[in-house]
């Protein structure tokens, strides 16, 4: 391999080993948070503090016309358990209560997200 | 023949030659789509059309290269149905082709393949900043280094095809870039 392509090389190696590295991280790292936090559209519009819940529930958000997507939350976590969008990877991640990992539904533009901020100032924001 | 007339005789050439790379980005494109996708994370796909993309960079023109990608994002997009990945397609598209561009004059055609896997981060890069940005989160930063990984991976795969085809193909194609 001629001199620069080897620096081409040894770059996308690099990438590549810190990428896995930070998967193994992103896997791996707890997080003390327990309030998991639903923006849609880039605004919060609910957010619930996992630890304190009780009873297993679920509620939508959105519409037909923006994307709907059902969340159900239950003592410690949270998932999509159905969604309007076409490829239902928000469904497909599944269960999320620590982390740093999100669930996302581009297509409808939610994001569910685990925050380490136990008191975000509100429980719930509706309308 | 006069040097008009050639002139326009290679210009057409070159416009069903560029024509009939965008007609099988494209094809591979939508046959791509319809594999479902192996992992919950959204935007891992192998970019089967990107083969052509990076061809069409070392073998023509960076301005010819983007036109073809171009018109088969919007074409792919219109032929799928899939409207809103445009903007995603797109963002990662344009910053991949601009990334690409100058490693082009930095690796030889041989190295295509190379290029390919680069291409690939760039192109994975752009699809999160987009992401972002319509989400109004940063955190879907956190699927970057997965589609890093698997785009790397793809990029290589995607790159050792361009890289097959430029080997058979040049000997009798050849145009000025």
């Amino acid at each position: 391999m001629t001199g620069r392509a080897k620096w081409v090389a040894a770059a996308l190696a690099a990438v590549l080993v810190l990428s896995a590295a930070a998967m193994l991280i992103i896997k791996y790292a707890g997080s003390d948070g327990t309030v998991a936090e639903v923006y849609k559209n880039g605004d919060l519009v609910y957010s619930v503090d996992l630890s304190t819940v009780t009873e297993s529930y679920t509620f939508t958000v959105g519409d037909d016309q923006d994307g709907w997507n059902t969340i159900s939350v239950e003592p410690g976590r949270i998932r999509v358990s159905d969604a309007s969008c076409h490829n239902h990877n928000c469904i497909e991640t599944g269960w999320i209560g620590s982390g740093i990992k999100p669930i996302v539904c581009l297509p409808n533009k939610l994001v569910i997200k685990i925050s380490g901020d136990a008191d975000s100032g509100v429980d719930a924001i509706s309308g | 023949m006069s040097m008009r007339s050639r002139v326009n005789m290679m210009k057409t050439k070159k416009m069903v030659y560029m024509a009939l790379l965008t007609a099988i980005a494209l094809g591979l494109f939508v046959i791509e789509s319809q594999i479902p996708a192996l992992v919950p994370i959204p935007g891992v796909k192998l970019g089967l059309a990107n083969i052509i993309t990076v061809y069409a960079l070392f073998t023509l023109s960076p301005v010819n290269a983007a036109t073809i990608l171009a018109a088969r994002i919007l074409l792919g997009a219109a032929v799928t149905g899939n409207i809103s990945g445009l903007l995603y397609s797109a963002a990662g598209g344009i910053l991949c082709l601009l990334c690409m561009i100058p490693l082009t004059r930095i690796l030889t055609k041989k190295q295509m393949w190379l290029c390919s896997a680069a291409g690939a981060v760039f192109h994975n890069v752009g699809q999160i900043l987009m992401a972002a940005l319509v989400t109004g989160t940063t955190v879907v930063f956190a699927y970057l280094p997965a589609l890093l990984v698997t785009g790397i991976i793809a990029g290589l795969f995607t790159g050792i095809c361009a890289q097959f085809i430029v080997n058979r193909v040049d000997k009798h194609i050849k145009f000025k870039r």
